[in-house]
């Protein structure tokens, strides 16, 4: 799954970018939840933009657009609807999905975010926080979407969720080659859980980085007002101030080990 | 130390079981726990929305005993997921209209007014609507709000959540703040351990009771019992911890610079 943004202009935006499903993307910035909207593709911005080698026309653009799914922060009650299921049933509905047991694809894509099918039939106002947060990305891949992205989706979620979380977008973008795309302030998350980085500034793709190596570029991104994660900032000074021999690590095991070896 | 609230014996819809505990008054409680443990749900109890009888007690008077306007005074409770919609179109207009029913003479409320916008720092967005602001903005108004009726406990759903660190952080020292001009009691239910680490006070809820009680520091040191319920530490109380076990440093270490000070000494 790759998708090329060519010279794209929408909103006094621009920028070019390729996104392939080889990485999990991480967007951050001040602005990221603007370019999220962007990327959605609700609008056809100016620019040309291609999906694995297929250019999106005004022509094929609702069908390109049926198969992208932003998972928003937090998941919406629609208005009339009530309980888990009729805001499934409603979504296959809305996309004319051809399911041949609705009933257990609903169940299974519970199932999937370690959630137990008597959800079903709760009301979303009765959900936890984080039970809403899973929901909201079990209803998302019902349409079996090529590309996903999530606004904000570590919200709420304790470490355990964090990390069930971060196991199903691995898999979908190992086993099924989709595009995730995960936007957030959260540096620590982006550090621990993205591979590629685009940080948003001034309505541009201010840096287009692997996440390691964007990350430890501490004093550009000071500079420029993006947080830097602790695990980061801690081996930066270790290395700076006391010239210590040891490389930046996403688990703090592998820091401690370090840390070990070089004192 | 005087007692704010005595809860006793607790039992709740299969979600709590016999909790007991106190809160202290003018101190800032936070209670922390994993995922569905129940955080909300607690503080929509304590806070009088979920009434229950002969178990919580408020300035030695079971909650039930308090005429309900009483109650109201006393207390104030901010829950975000309850989705507030405010009722005027503009921030100085939705503060004035609150501001009107707690002051009397014009000078007080204009006064009290520009007193809340610069505590607040909210200069700059009294001319937007209160519905369209980020929900930094909108804590704030809540809680300028919530505190004019000058209650002697607020009770507070996780509404660091949503903030940035650099907004959590702003929130605690306001909090702080008005604690101590006010000597209000604040019970505040947290995912987040960094936020419960600035606390006086930390509970932690798992499997229905209470696990443990005690100094926020001294409770987060323990990382084995609380990455078994699926908390995460925050990241220099892990380092320093998982540091000690080496024998790499003596004491935990919450600044970076005096921590790398610490170890290539």
């Amino acid at each position: 799954m790759e998708i090329k943004l060519q010279n794209i202009k929408a909103d006094d935006w621009e920028f070019s970018t390729t996104l392939s499903s080889e990485n999990i993307i991480g967007i951050t910035g001040s602005e990221y939840e603007k370019l999220l909207e962007i990327l959605r593709l609700e609008k056809l911005p100016e620019g040309n933009i291609t999906i694995n080698e297929t250019e999106v026309t005004p022509e094929n653009h609702l069908d390109i657009y049926k198969t992208i799914s932003i998972i928003e922060k937090d998941l919406k009650k629609i208005n009339y609807l009530n309980t888990i299921k009729e805001h499934m049933d409603y979504i296959i509905n809305y996309y004319h999905l051809q399911i041949k047991n609705i009933e257990k694809k609903e169940k299974d894509s519970l199932k999937i975010m370690g959630l137990d099918e008597s959800l079903l039939e709760r009301n979303i106002t009765t959900l936890s926080s984080s039970e809403r947060k899973k929901v909201a990305l079990a209803i998302g891949l019902l349409s079996n979407p090529d590309i996903i992205i999530l606004d904000d989706p570590f919200k709420f979620l304790d470490n355990k969720s964090r990390k069930r979380m971060i196991m199903v977008l691995q898999k979908l973008k190992e086993q099924f080659h989709k595009l995730i795309i995960i936007g957030t302030q959260d540096v620590d998350c982006l550090y621990q859980y993205t591979n590629k980085m685009l940080f948003v500034k001034n309505r541009r793709i201010f840096l287009e980085a692997q996440t390691e190596e964007g990350y430890e570029r501490v004093d550009y991104l000071k500079r420029n007002g993006f947080p830097v994660p602790e695990r980061v900032l801690f081996t930066y000074k270790a290395i700076k101030k006391k010239k210590a021999k040891i490389e930046y690590h996403k688990d703090i095991r592998d820091i401690i080990k370090d840390v070990y070896k070089h004192i | 130390m005087k007692e704010l609230m005595e809860i006793t014996n607790l039992c709740y819809q299969g979600l709590f079981e016999n909790i007991s505990f106190q809160i202290e008054q003018g101190k800032f409680v936070t209670i922390s726990g994993a995922n569905n443990c129940g955080k909300t749900t607690l503080i929509r109890i304590l806070s009088g929305q979920k009434p229950i009888s002969k178990t919580i007690k408020l300035l030695g008077m079971y909650m039930e005993e308090y005429p309900q306007i009483l109650w109201k005074e006393i207390t104030g409770v901010i829950i975000p997921q309850d989705n507030v919609t405010f009722l005027f179109k503009t921030v100085e207009e939705e503060l004035n209209y609150t501001i009107h029913l707690f002051k009397k003479t014009e000078e007080e409320k204009k006064e009290t007014y520009k007193e809340i916008i610069k505590k607040y720092k909210l200069t700059k967005f009294q001319k937007e609507n209160p519905n369209d602001v980020s929900d930094f903005i909108k804590i704030k108004i809540l809680l300028a709000e919530k505190l004019l009726g000058s209650p002697q406990v607020l009770f507070l759903d996780d509404i660091c959540e949503m903030l940035e660190t650099k907004e959590k952080k702003e929130i605690i020292n306001l909090l702080r703040t008005i604690q101590l001009e006010t000597g209000i009691s604040i019970v505040m239910v947290t995912r987040d351990l960094n936020v419960a680490l600035e606390s006086d006070y930390l509970l932690i809820i798992d499997e229905k009771k209470i696990l443990l009680t005690g100094e926020p520091l001294t409770i987060i040191e323990k990382d084995n019992v609380l990455n078994k319920i699926g908390l995460e530490l925050p990241f220099m109380i892990d380092l320093s911890v998982k540091l000690r076990d080496y024998n790499l440093v003596e004491k935990t270490e919450l600044d970076i610079d005096r921590m790398v000070d610490n170890i290539w000494k």
